[in-house]
């Protein structure tokens, strides 16, 4: 945890958790690129997905429809993935088993509790720390999506029941987002310690599924472009998006991975320089490379970094 | 006959106007009109500063100078079925943690799993619901003593200061002596001349003064150009003559 003890994170990174906020913000601007058919929406089996018109760049500008994957279903994923670690070590154990998402019966001790936050439970609210933002396509609907039928079969290999002779009701059409597609997209933590800024992270760079659908499709591989370290919030995803776009020399799928996370890095050290106010520090490139070698060095002995998260909550 | 020139106001509200005209419980309800007190300021004709030491209104030493210049607001009355939006509140603490006791919210850390935590004695509304004005409401009401250019083109009006336009038209009124008529739209019953008799109204009770609607009076009366009917001699008294 080198980095961590340095500049800027040593005066940004609190020691333990305090309940009122001191505005230490970390962006972390993130490349979301679907490596499978990925299905995004809200509204239920055979419903389109998730979409919002918006304007294509912040020069160049026609209304176009980007997809949208929505915030909620980030942390969703991400919370999982890691309260499967906190699980493996004991974490919910004893009296703590019961600490279940979606139970209405949240423990409020865990570092899940704590870092992403719980509503109304019996032991009051935690305000999560860890703020997303909707992701959007950084192309045109149309060039990132497409359609798929889907039926199921019975044992016979048919559409027909074997036994009855009725025929298979479950014949449909499902929109979906074309693997290779690019999301870009933002979480900012915010007044974490040391320890929640690397599950954080870990967190967000072993979620690998996404969307409906999980089991068989919905892979998404998580790239961080960089960290603003600062006193305040960024910009949005949306300004990201849109100045990418302007900078993009093709708007058609496919992209190339590489070009798109070198554009949108260079997008946002223009954009970073717009932010009112802004005197943070602004980390990318190959400035990054020994930040994400030390996160997965820490995800090496995952036993000292829950015991170092649960050490955030200790009561002096 | 003396004349004058009356404005004939309308309100249009941009957003929801909320004015904590009951309380119920958790019920926060807002009456379809606007109190001539709170659209006088709300016109910036009168200002009262934003901190205080004394905790009460002083609308007489803050309206003085409009009742010696002879400047006078009414009511304002919705001028169709008067529309509401009920929206649901909370409140909420800076801290990260918090969480809701009797009549409190809890956000000390200490707290923090006490199955009893320590009781605060403050009583403040933690949730409820908010009835309010809907936008797109439209109120009228009539101001004496001031020239269209007086008058702002937006406004905002109530607890939350909704944004309001107001669209005025002047009119010319002549002096009637006395007659018994319906007044058009609502008054303020302290602001009414001495020689105005009220024979029928109906009441609406809200603080700081009740106001009266469908009211019959007997006494001078303004008629304007459309056939509206005001009662003379009305200024803000504040209970004096």
């Amino acid at each position: 945890m080198s980095f961590t003890t340095k500049e800027p994170f040593a005066s940004t990174l609190l020691a333990k958790y305090e309940n009122l906020p001191r505005g230490h913000y970390i962006g972390l601007v993130l490349l979301r690129t679907t490596q499978s058919e990925t299905i995004f929406r809200t509204e239920g089996s055979g419903e389109p997905l998730s979409r919002e018109v918006t304007i294509s760049g912040t020069k160049t500008g026609q209304p176009i429809d980007r997809i949208v994957i929505s915030k909620r279903k980030q942390t969703a994923v991400e919370r999982r993935t890691g309260r499967e670690l906190l699980r493996d070590f004991e974490v919910y154990a004893g009296d703590n088993k019961e600490c279940l998402l979606n139970t209405q019966n949240p423990c409020g001790k865990c570092p899940d509790c704590y870092l992403y936050g719980y509503a109304v439970g019996s032991g009051g609210a935690q305000r999560s720390r860890v703020m997303t933002e909707d992701a959007f396509s950084l192309l045109d609907a149309a060039e990132v999506t497409s359609e798929r039928t889907f039926n199921a079969l019975f044992d016979n290999s048919t559409m027909r029941n074997p036994k009855t002779g009725e025929p298979s009701t479950s014949l449909g059409s499902s929109e979906y987002v074309r693997p290779g597609t690019h999301f870009l997209d933002i979480e900012t933590l915010k007044d974490v310690t040391a320890a929640e800024f690397i599950y954080a992270m870990g967190n967000i760079l072993q979620s690998s599924r996404y969307g409906a659908i999980g089991t068989r499709i919905g892979v998404v591989k998580n790239q961080i472009l960089g960290i603003a370290v600062g006193k305040q919030e960024i910009f949005s995803t949306l300004e990201l998006t849109q100045a990418t776009y302007d900078l993009l020399e093709s708007k058609q799928h496919p992209l190339v991975t590489e070009t798109v996370a070198e554009t949108a890095v260079r997008a946002a050290a223009s954009l970073i320089g717009k932010v009112f106010g802004w005197r943070g520090h602004w980390i990318s490139g190959n400035d990054l490379t020994p930040i994400l070698a030390d996160v997965a060095e820490s995800y090496q002995n995952p036993a000292k970094l829950v015991a170092d998260l649960q050490a955030c909550y200790e009561k002096s | 006959m003396p004349e004058t020139t009356v404005l004939d106001c309308r309100l249009v509200l941009c957003e929801p106007a909320f004015f904590a005209s009951r309380e119920i419980d958790r019920l926060y309800l807002t009456e379809a009109l606007v109190g001539n007190y709170a659209l006088t300021y709300a016109l910036g004709l009168a200002t009262s500063p934003y901190a205080t030491s004394y905790h009460r209104p002083q609308y007489a030493a803050e309206m003085k100078r409009l009742v010696e210049q002879g400047v006078y607001v009414t009511p304002a009355y919705p001028v169709s079925r008067p529309r509401f939006k009920v929206e649901r509140f909370n409140v909420q603490t800076e801290t990260y943690w918090s969480t809701y006791t009797n009549g409190a919210i809890l956000y000390d850390l200490a707290e923090r799993g006490k199955t009893k935590p320590k009781p605060y004695s403050n009583n403040r509304p933690q949730q409820g619901m908010l009835k309010m004005m809907a936008r797109g409401m439209e109120l009228r009401f009539f101001a004496f003593g001031l020239a269209k250019a007086d008058l702002p083109g937006y406004i905002r009006l109530g607890k939350f200061l909704s944004k309001s336009r107001l669209d005025v038209v002047e009119r010319r009124a002549v002096l009637q002596p006395h007659e018994k008529y319906e007044v058009t739209g609502y008054f303020n019953p302290l602001d009414l001349p001495a020689e105005t008799r009220i024979e029928v109204c109906n009441v609406i009770n809200i603080h700081p003064v009740p106001v009266l609607q469908s009211v019959t009076c007997r006494g001078p009366v303004w008629k304007l150009d459309d056939q509206s009917l005001l009662p003379a001699g009305m200024k803000f008294r504040f209970g004096e003559q």
